[in-house]
Parts: structure tokens; C-alpha cells; sequence
């Protein structure tokens, strides 16, 4: 799986603290609690912990504007992770507080629900503490951007340009040819580097819903822009038993 | 003729006319035998004809008398011997077809062929028992009026369009016949009990005669939803294991992976030795927790084989020892609480049972009791001949169990309560290991709890 695959993470703790991110994590193991809480402050984070689904969202109430991230344990006691990530993706107030969520792995069903219902990042246990962290970093840098830059119609991934106004792609600098359906799932995993999207989302977006469209088909575009887009094309990455993401 | 000539003088006087006379009693003589002889063999023709008839109306068993002259005789006999031949070839085909039927009706396939009318020509019981079709009344009905599924229908009518057959699994949902949407499809349905959809393999095939004609379909059916189910449950169990095993894993990794980062930035951050050994504790109580998953799986699977090879050595002897013992196990952890254990045994109770599996079944279940109470509390250990049945029963004053999770208390992996579990060390196999032996011993164990008073686990397995 790409967690075990990742390059080691340069050692983050020489970065500058976001003392001022803080981040609520729900976990119903005591042991992995207790460690998740301090691998996350040592990197700097101020850490909110709950034990239950009922509890986190609690939490989620009290912390308010405050909160910055959620690392949600799927499965909980009572209320589970999804339940959980349902609430908050629904409440206008909260929808847009990333959630990475935690799983065991071969439940790829949860985390393409999870997905979805619009977590923004996943890992599976057993995990690399270092390689939690930087996904961490990597989902806040993302929201931060999100949240600060203006939407500019030119987005970049390596040596991948997208101009949306002008419905223009280019590879170093070269143009290349796409289909409009094949422009619309560059565009929607470029948008957001990094973030897996599972096969029913692309659906969804490209589609715009109304055409029958199978998970097959999805593949067969992927497979068809990598190949227009050449050696580029291996950023567009496959995450087995859940959909696609460009390496960001 | 000569004594009538002379006997009667008075044909001197007419002697001229005596040619004709004798012409004439020639004649009829002539004509008498004649008459006597076509009589004859008019009989035996008649008798013939009547054998022949019984025998093409299916009376094998007539025989035809073999008298008059030789060629009526020798007709005769090829008949009987015709008859004879057919006798011995019609009861080999009766043979073979109720063998045929046989080999069919006992199968536990379904068996199923129409022909190219698409009207059904034959099936087997166990087609009629999984399609919910009744023979009589389904036979030579088009399949469209009797057969609801769609896809049952395709796998037959299908091989007559394109010549090929088909294989595949088909669920078939068992619905309660709608009255009226089915229209004339309730003729010939039989009245079979609904058992929920079935899983079915299905195959296809396309019937053709010598000259390569399609003549029908044949579809041969076999019922693999309990192997489907079986298949289910393995799968649950291993994911059930994977996920029990998986968290002490991550708990373990991500302990280690902390500590020698810990170790490997010491100089920028002087290592903590408190949160050192918090780690490291961590480390210890997952890896025994890791240690008791697999010493339960094992003893699972070690009752499972024995239950399975009939190898279990179940012998006659008496109980209180042995209660003793499971006792006197747990007695130091009941001792730690405060908990006192009341054994009440009758002397000299014996039964039939495996010394070291009943053992380990009633300290499970006095562990658990002295796990879930509270401090200061009382363990009841009551073993005793009730009817035809010894039982061995453990109650405590525990805050009991919810009615909810009663009927699933004794399934691997089920926890009432997960965090409460794991802080007294519990694997959630230690109920199901306690099942698996009273069923080893041909007997069962139950619960009876309230809320608030306490729970009652009782064993129960046969006297000696």
C-alpha cells in the first residue's frame, strides 16, 4: 500500500511548531491514544482527545472555530468513525475541518465510504507514526491553501500544467490533446494533489451524474490520460481497492 | 364307394346316371374336407392373429400353441420366439429408464430440460424443490407460464438462440407469490415453504440430435447456499482475527517507532525516562494481549479438531476434584479483589467428561465472574444431578448483562463492552471456548442475567 511505500518523511521535528493548530483525535484504544497524542504534540500540536463517536462530536460542539483537524478512529464503540464523519461533513460549520481517518487495513470498503461522505485522507493500521504526521501536515497545508488562495483557473502538479478557462493542458510546457472527460478527471485530481478520489466520486464529477457510467470505465480514461500524458502520467497514482490520486 | 354299389341293387336301374352320382359324392366329399380344412386352419390363423393382437396390446406374456402343420407351427414359434425377444428388450429399457429415474430423483442437483417449444419435457425433484415447480402440473407447460425467474429462463432459452450454453451463479429470491400479477403462472407453482433466497449454480446446456438439430435445453442446478454461508462465516472469523490481532500490532509499532525516534533526535530533545517506560509498558501489555489471542485460537482450534475427529477422551470420574482444581486457579486473583468463592459440590458426583477441557471451561467461566464483579462481592460455584443431566453453574453479584447481547455472548470476538474488555485482559474468545467444550461433551451451556444482580452461567453435560 502507498503508507508503507511513501519515502520516510524528512524528521519533522526541526519544523516550526503550529502551536496554533489544533487537532481532536478520536480513539477508543487507551495504548494508541496515548501515542497518537504524543507523537502529535511533540510535532507541535495542541491535541484534544475523545474515547466514542458521541463524545468526539461533543467535542467537535465545544471546540468550535478552533478546530483544525480530525484523526478519526472508524471503528468506535456506539457511534461510529463514519457516523462521526457524516455528522460533521453535514454540519455547514464544521464541513470544511479536515478528517483523516484511521482503519484497518482490508476494510477498503469503509475508507472508500469514509471518502465519500468527504473524509480527506486516510491511514491504515498498523501505521508509521512519521508517516501519520506528515499526512497530517500535508492534509492541513492543503486546507490552508484551500481556505487562502484565490481559485486561479492555471494549476501545476510537476511538470503538469492545467488552464481551466482556456481548456488547455500542458507537459513541459508542451500542449497536449485531451478528451473533455479525460480534462475533467485531470482537473478534478489536480485540484487537490494528493487526495484520494474514489472511483464513484470521478463518476460523479466528470459525469455530472446523469450518464450510466461504471467503475470500468473510469479506469479506462485513467489509463488512456496517463498515456497521453506520458512519462507525467505516473503522477496520476492507482490506490488499490479505493480509486486514484495525483502524487503530489 | 364300392359297398355302396353293391348294398343298394336298386342303382342297377338306373346305372347310366352312376358317373354323375359318384361325381357328385366326390365332390362333396371333396368339398367336406375342404371345409373341415379351411375351418382348420382358419382356427389357427385365428388364434395366431389373437396372439399377435396381444402382443402389440403390450401382453408379452402370451404364448401361441404351436400345433398343426409344420409351416403354421413354425409361425408360431417365431412369434412366441418374437414375442419372447420383445418381452426381454422392453423390460431392459423399463431397466434402464427407472434407473434413469432413480440416479435422477436422488440426485441432489436439480435437473431440468424443455425442448425447443421451450415447454418443459422433464425434472428431477430437486429442480421441483428449488424452482418451487409442481411435476404434474408443470410438465409440458411453456416455461414462461411457470418459471418467475427471469434469469432461470434465459439460462434455458438462451442455448436455443445462440447454441451455446451457460454457467453462473443465480440468486434466487424466494418471494411470497403476488396473486393476480402472477396471472396464470400459479398453475403448476407447488406450495414449497419459502427458505429465504437461495445461491444456485446454474448450468445450460443445449440438447441436439444426431443430424445436429436443437431439439431443448437442459439446465442442471446445485444449491450452494450453505457452502456460500459456511464461506461467509470463515470469512467473517478471519477478518474478526485479522482486526483482534491488528490493534495490539499498531499499538506495538507505533510504541517502537515513538521510543527510537526518541532515541535517534536525543540529542535536540533529552529523552524522557517516564514516558521510556510508559512506552515500553505499552509494549509489554500488547505483546501479552498478541500472546493470549493466539493461546485461545489455538485451544479453539484444537476442540474443533478433536470435536471433528471424534478424538476427544471424555472418561467417567468424579467432579469435585476437578472443580477444585479450576478453583483453586482463580482463587488468587478472586483473593486480590476481595472476592470470595463458594463451592458447593455434591460428594461423590460423577460424570462424563475431559478432565483438562472442563477444567479450562469452568476457570473461564469463574475468571470471568471475578473479572466482572465488583470488589467484595460473592462467586457461587454450584455443581449438582438434576434429572438426567449434571450441572455446573457459576453466578456472581456483577452489574449483569444486558438482555441485548445475551444471544450473542457466546460468539468469538463478541464483547458487550469493548473497553471494559480489554482493561481486565479479555481476548473475547473465552465464552466461545467455554461452548465449544460443553458441545465437545454432547452438552450445552446458557445464560441467565439481570441488570444490577448478577449473572449465571450454567454447564451442562451428561452423568457417568
Amino acid at each position: 500500500m502507498s503508507t508503507v511505500s511513501r519515502p520516510r518523511s524528512q524528521p519533522t521535528m526541526t519544523k516550526t511548531p503550529p502551536s496554533e493548530t489544533t487537532i481532536l483525535l478520536v480513539e477508543d484504544e487507551q495504548d494508541l491514544l496515548e501515542l497518537l497524542r504524543y507523537n502529535l504534540v511533540r510535532e507541535g500540536y495542541q491535541v484534544e482527545t475523545a474515547g466514542t463517536g458521541e463524545d468526539g462530536l461533543k467535542r467537535v460542539r465545544q471546540m468550535g472555530r478552533d478546530l483544525d483537524l480530525v484523526l478519526l478512529d472508524l471503528m468506535l464503540p456506539g457511534i461510529d468513525g463514519l457516523e462521526v464523519c457524516r455528522t460533521l461533513k453535514g454540519r455547514e460549520t464544521t464541513a470544511s475541518v479536515p478528517v483523516v481517518m484511521l482503519t484497518a487495513k482490508g476494510e477498503e470498503a469503509d475508507i472508500v465510504r469514509g471518502l465519500e461522505l468527504g473524509a480527506d485522507d486516510y491511514i491504515t493500521k498498523p501505521f508509521s507514526p512519521r508517516v501519520l504526521m506528515a499526512r497530517i501536515g500535508a492534509v492541513l497545508r492543503r486546507a490552508e491553501k484551500d481556505g487562502r488562495s484565490q481559485p486561479s483557473s492555471v494549476v501545476e502538479a510537476g511538470p503538469i500544467a492545467i488552464d481551466q478557462d482556456r481548456h488547455e493542458v500542458t507537459v513541459s510546457g508542451e500542449p497536449t490533446v485531451l478528451t473533455a472527460t479525460e480534462f475533467k478527471l485531470l482537473a478534478l485530481l489536480m485540484s487537490r494533489a494528493g487526495r484520494v478520489y474514489t472511483r464513484q466520486q470521478i463518476i460523479e464529477s466528470i459525469h455530472e451524474g446523469y450518464a450510466a457510467v461504471t467503475d470500468r470505465s473510469v479506469d479506462v480514461q485513467v489509463v488512456s490520460l496517463r498515456r497521453k500524458l506520458g512519462d507525467a502520467g505516473r503522477l496520476i497514482e492507482t490506490v488499490r481497492g479505493v480509486g486514484y490520486r495525483l502524487r503530489d | 364307394m364300392p359297398d355302396v354299389l353293391s348294398a343298394n341293387p336298386a342303382a342297377f336301374a338306373n346305372s347310366a346316371s352312376l358317373p354323375l352320382v359318384g361325381l357328385l359324392a366326390g365332390s362333396l366329399i371333396t368339398l367336406g374336407v375342404m371345409v373341415w380344412i379351411i375351418s382348420r386352419y382358419r382356427k389357427w390363423l385365428r388364434d395366431l392373429g389373437r396372439s399377435a393382437n396381444r402382443l402389440a396390446q403390450g401382453d408379452l406374456s402370451t404364448r401361441v400353441q404351436s400345433s398343426g402343420p409344420p409351416h403354421v407351427a413354425a409361425l408360431a414359434d417365431t412369434l412366441n420366439q418374437m414375442a419372447s425377444q420383445l418381452g426381454d428388450r422392453l423390460s431392459e429399457v423399463v431397466r434402464q429408464r427407472n434407473e434413469l429415474g432413480t440416479i435422477l430423483s436422488s440426485m441432489d442437483e436439480g435437473v431440468l430440460a424443455i425442448d425447443a417449444d421451450l415447454r418443459i419435457i422433464s425434472m428431477n425433484r430437486a429442480a421441483a424443490v428449488l424452482l418451487r415447480l409442481d411435476p404434474a402440473k408443470a410438465i409440458d407447460q411453456p416455461i414462461d407460464r411457470v418459471l418467475c425467474d427471469p434469469v432461470i429462463r434465459d439460462y434455458l432459452s438462451r442455448p436455443l438462440e445462440t447454441g451455446q450454453g451457460m454457467q453462473g451463479e443465480v440468486t434466487l429470491v424466494r418471494e411470497p407469490q403476488e396473486d393476480g400479477a402472477a396471472g396464470p403462472e400459479a398453475q403448476g407453482v407447488a406450495s414449497q415453504p419459502a427458505a429465504g433466497p437461495r445461491i444456485i449454480e446454474a448450468q445450460s446446456a443445449l440438447l441436439r440430435d444426431a443430424a445436429g438439430d436443437r431439439l431443448g435445453t437442459v439446465l442442471v442446478l446445485h444449491d450452494v447456499s450453505q457452502l456460500r454461508r459456511l464461506e461467509s462465516i470463515r470469512q467473517d472469523f478471519v477478518a474478526n482475527v485479522s482486526h483482534e490481532l491488528r490493534t495490539p500490532i499498531s499499538a506495538v509499532k507505533a510504541a517502537s517507532e515513538t521510543l527510537l525516534d526518541e532515541l535517534e533526535f536525543a540529542d535536540e530533545r533529552p529523552p524522557d525516562l517516564e514516558t521510556q517506560k510508559n512506552f515500553l509498558g505499552i509494549i509489554n501489555r500488547q505483546a501479552e494481549r498478541l500472546q493470549s489471542i493466539v493461546e485461545d485460537l489455538l485451544s479453539l482450534a484444537r476442540i474443533e479438531q478433536g470435536k471433528r475427529e471424534d478424538s476427544l477422551v471424555l472418561s467417567d470420574a468424579p467432579l469435585s476434584p476437578m472443580v477444585a482444581a479450576a478453583v483453586e486457579t482463580v482463587q488468587a486473583k478472586a483473593d486480590a479483589k476481595g472476592i470470595s468463592i463458594r463451592t458447593r459440590c455434591e460428594t461423590g458426583l460423577m460424570a462424563l467428561f475431559n478432565r483438562m477441557l472442563l477444567e479450562q471451561a469452568l476457570i473461564n467461566l469463574i475468571d470471568n465472574a471475578v473479572k466482572y464483579s465488583p470488589e467484595h462481592t460473592q462467586v457461587d460455584v454450584r455443581v449438582w444431578r438434576e434429572g438426567g443431566e449434571v450441572k455446573l453453574q457459576v453466578a456472581d453479584q456483577g452489574r449483569g448483562i444486558e438482555p441485548a447481547h445475551l444471544p450473542r455472548l457466546f460468539e468469538r470476538f463478541y464483547r458487550t463492552d469493548k473497553a471494559r474488555s480489554r482493561a481486565v485482559g479479555g481476548t473475547g474468545l473465552g465464552l466461545s471456548i467455554v461452548k465449544h467444550i460443553a458441545e465437545a461433551h454432547g452438552g450445552r451451556v446458557h445464560v441467565e442475567s439481570q441488570l444490577g444482580q448478577g449473572s449465571r452461567f450454567t454447564l451442562v453435560i451428561q452423568p457417568a
